[in-house]
């Protein structure tokens, strides 16, 4: 337990004062927010979601206000984000009516509308590029196409099973009111709209790990899942205000979602069939999408009547622990004054041990 | 010309910058008061994804909003809401919203909002044609003397 303290006013003072000296030790030039937007804007794209506040801008500044620390980043995010009223709710986003960045298939090799790689690392060669420790200036991109595309739409690619009814079709229960983990208390076994809300803010790092371990074996089937589709891209936003009686566009957000393919070996109600996991973030963020879409599924196991033997299948197990800011808090709680609390224990354990020192039983 | 709708105006609106909104007050020389009724003020909207991407709504997450009412002079009221936090922006564009229901503003900004809507397609247009430039063929090589 935690025993509050009082005093250290100066200190802290001047600790504030030392962590705002350690970003600018030899004075080199303040990061502007928008270099951190377009330099960093994978690590801009990370806190956005994990702070789940889509503004770029924002998200920048609590990277520079937090020197980098991201889950710290993440954590003035969501603290700004308490202080919102809220206006609305968005319609549901169409990931089908998107603005293609990047969309690739690992299970269909032609699909309509192409595979398009994007911008990605993935064939890089993951060679340190010494050219960038002393680039001077960035030359902006200039090279404008804007004819009119041949090919604008992108249909879902796990729509051919579909047609064969090979793989479970999504089911509309159309709940108005969906969870939502900043209103409502948690509960368990959770529902499906419960857990995509808390793994879409969840900490990238622990659902990679948990995905990572379904896939190595401690997982629902222990089976090899399909990318039936990554995309990233551009979608528009829409709300129907009360005061207008008709539905607006609002503007637009980056978005990635991932469709995964897994197995299932059908039981006395169902034949074998292909089922599916999801996984949506805001941004680029394709791997945490593709990791989402494993510990979705693997969240279905129960809906499925499979046995429930691994961490990634157990709701309270992934749902309390997913939190980065929950969690931090937590455990570095441990660092504040604990000294009554550990008086406690000290008394406690000299007395054990002079008892068993002293040939004495309690 | 058929006649924009609201509903298309206020999207073009949404996606349109500052700047340019500020451009199309300016070039119809609008220069009369007109009272702000709510705002500019920022908010939150909570943005919701499907289940699978086809099934049931769920919270996503929240993204910053700016909501902004004014009335003109000759009593018509415009509203805009805009991702994002740039309350001038707003401002301007519920302005705009209120000017286009004047039919005499809006045969002065019919051209320009037709103008914005092309700036925004020719953006969008320009995005997907460089991600098309980096599509593939991926050969799938048989295994063996097969």
């Amino acid at each position: 337990m935690y025993v509050a303290v009082k005093g250290g006013e100066k200190a802290i003072k001047s600790s504030l004062k030392l962590l705002e000296n350690k970003r600018k030790e030899t004075g080199t030039k303040s990061i502007e927010i928008n270099q951190i937007k377009e330099q960093l804007s994978f690590a801009v794209d990370r806190v956005i979601n994990e702070g789940s506040l889509y503004d770029k801008d924002l998200s920048a500044l609590a990277i520079k206000q937090s020197q980098g620390d991201l889950v710290e980043a993440i954590f003035l995010l969501r603290a700004y984000r308490t202080t919102l009223e809220r206006y609305a709710y968005s319609t549901a986003i169409d990931t089908s009516k998107i603005i293609i960045k990047r969309r690739i298939s690992a299970s269909f090799k032609d699909i309509p509308g192409g595979q398009i790689l994007g911008p990605t690392f993935d064939y890089s060669h993951r060679l340190l590029d010494f050219s960038l420790m002393k680039e001077d200036e960035i030359n902006s991109y200039e090279n404008i196409n804007n004819q009119e595309p041949k090919n604008k739409e992108f249909p879902s690619v796990i729509d051919y099973l579909n047609n064969e009814n090979l793989l479970e079709q999504e089911i509309n229960n159309l709940k108005d009111n969906p969870f939502d983990v900043t209103r409502d208390p948690m509960k368990f076994p959770a529902s499906r709209d419960q857990w995509m809300q808390i793994l879409a803010r969840g900490d990238e790092g622990f659902l990679l790990g948990l995905s990572y371990s379904a896939i190595r074996g401690f997982g629902s089937k222990g089976t090899h899942p399909f990318v039936g589709e990554i995309k990233y891209g551009i979608v528009d936003i829409f709300i129907s205000p009360d005061e207008l009686g008709f539905e607006i566009c609002i503007g637009s957000i980056e978005i990635s979602e991932c469709q995964m393919i897994d197995q299932f070996e059908g039981n006395k109600n169902t034949p074998p069939q292909f089922t599916r996991g999801y996984g949506l973030t805001f941004g680029y963020n394709e791997r945490k999408s593709m990791a989402i879409s494993i510990v979705d599924r693997a969240l279905k196991s129960e809906g499925y009547g499979e046995e429930i033997k691994f961490p990634i299948q157990d709701h309270e197990f992934v749902l309390y622990h997913a939190d980065n800011v929950e969690a931090q808090g937590f455990v570095t709680h441990l660092k504040l004054p604990h000294y009554v609390d550990f008086q406690g224990e000290l008394n406690l354990i000299r007395k054990l041990r002079n008892e068993i020192l002293q040939g004495k039983k309690l | 010309m058929s006649k924009i709708q609201r509903k298309d105006w206020i999207s073009i609106l949404s996606k349109t910058e500052t700047i340019d909104l500020k451009n199309c007050i300016e070039n119809i020389n609008y220069t009369k008061d007109y009272k702000i009724i709510y705002g500019p003020n920022v908010g939150s909207i909570m943005i919701r994804g499907r289940l699978g991407g086809n099934g049931d709504p769920y919270n996503l997450g929240e993204a910053t909003l700016t909501k902004c009412v004014i009335k003109l002079e000759e009593g018509v009221i415009g509203y805009s809401y805009h991702l994002g936090r740039d309350k001038i922006r707003a401002e301007y564009a519920a302005v705009l919203d209120a000017l286009m229901q004047d039919n005499n503003y809006y045969s002065k900004l019919q051209s320009m909002i037709l103008d914005l809507k092309d700036k925004i397609n020719k953006k969008e247009n320009h995005i997907i044609n460089e991600s098309n430039s980096s599509k593939v063929d991926f050969f799938t090589l048989v295994r063996g003397d097969g």
